[in-house]
């Protein structure tokens, strides 16, 4: 998804002052929060899921193949990339405000 | 006489000045280095507060995947946590040289001199002692140099994880990690191992005599690690330990001087 990627790498490391750091720091920093903005966007989803949709996701889950995986959710809720926006933005303003309070 | 005087004095002047240039180039270059020196303590508080905020999501995010997925019987954790993860060169090296020792073979300790080492170690406090058995250390042995297949760094999470759905699933005590999981475990703690070690060295709990037996850096850590997590004792504060270094060394050796200084 490397849409997201984009606007969670350009935004967020300005956000959280981490521009100045080192490049492959930096690239691990948005590694970790692109992999944590994946994981919740997948837990909202699975939330969700009833009946039917939920066999069926236990079924590809359990196959552990990630672009499976992925084309069910995008399947189940074609809107994912929206959903995914969503939690780029909520992790934003969490880390933002996380840091805030770590300042005052 | 007085010219003589004079020339000495004004050398004297041009010397006293090329002096105190010298010096104002110091107390630059000085004042550069302690700026800079702040810039980057600077920078890392920065990184150290914001890893931390991240730290607490990832914690927040395994725990409510470990929730849903024992209610909702999905297994959730994401494909890559049970992949294998790549080692760097250091790693690498690290671990060829070794094994390069082990294969020399001559003054691998042997399975009892430790023990018998360990069991004088007041470590155990009431805990069954943990002990590996060389057959599981030969099965954590990577093949041979350039087939190295082993997990020798796990990320974070990824060991997060694992530790944490093993305590949560199983309420299991340190010494029903498989020999598998206690590679992971060990070897994800490479470096804050040694440390721990070292420590353990600095205040007498091992003599130099028996750090010295124990060439095998990887089975000697294993051991180390594992006696001083066995006696910690809780499998949560063996958590807190392994898992994303949520104690960091400091803490770690703080723990250690409170029990056995």
């Amino acid at each position: 998804m490397p849409e997201q990627n984009m606007n969670l790498n350009k935004g967020i490391l300005e956000l959280l002052g981490l521009t100045g750091l080192p490049k492959e720091k930096q690239i691990e920093m948005i590694s970790k929060m692109t992999e944590l903005v994946q994981r919740r966007a997948i837990l909202r989803v699975i939330e969700n899921l009833k009946g039917k949709d939920l066999e069926e996701a236990k079924k590809v889950f359990a196959k552990g193949n990630p672009e499976k995986t992925l084309d069910f959710i995008m399947q189940k809720y074609p809107n994912f990339n929206e959903i995914l926006q969503e939690e780029v933005n909520n992790l934003k303003k969490e880390m933002v405000e996380d840091i805030s309070k770590v300042e005052l | 006489m007085a010219k003589e005087k004079s020339d000495t004095k004004a050398k004297l002047l041009a010397l006293k000045e090329v002096l105190e240039k010298k010096k104002w180039e110091l107390d630059d270059r000085e004042w550069e280095q302690k700026s800079m020196a702040k810039e980057l303590a600077a920078r890392n508080e920065v990184l150290n507060e914001r890893e931390d905020a991240l730290r607490k999501r990832e914690v927040e995010v395994a725990e409510k995947e470990i929730e849903l997925a024992a209610k909702l019987g999905i297994d959730i954790l994401m494909p890559e946590v049970e992949k294998e993860i790549e080692i760097d060169e250091s790693d690498f090296l690290e671990i060829a040289e070794q094994e390069e020792e082990i294969d020399k073979g001559s003054s691998l300790p042997k399975e009892n001199e430790l023990s018998d080492k360990e069991s004088k170690l007041p470590l155990t406090n009431g805990l069954p002692k943990i002990s590996i058995s060389e057959e599981d250390g030969e099965r954590s042995r990577p093949p041979t140099s350039g087939q190295f297949e082993i997990v020798t760094k796990a990320r974070d999470h990824e060991f997060y994880y694992r530790v944490y759905k093993m305590l949560y699933n199983k309420r299991c005590e340190v010494k029903e990690f498989s020999p598998e999981d206690i590679d992971i475990l060990i070897n994800s703690l490479n470096s804050q191992v040694k440390k721990i070690s070292d420590t353990i060295h600095s205040l007498g709990i091992l003599s130099e005599d028996q750090m010295g037996k124990a060439v095998n850096k990887k089975t000697f850590h294993r051991r180390v690690v594992l006696v001083v997590l066995s006696d910690i004792k809780t499998d949560l504060i063996l958590g807190r330990i392994t898992i994303d270094k949520l104690l960091p060394f400091e803490e770690v050796k703080a723990i250690l001087e409170a029990k056995f200084k």
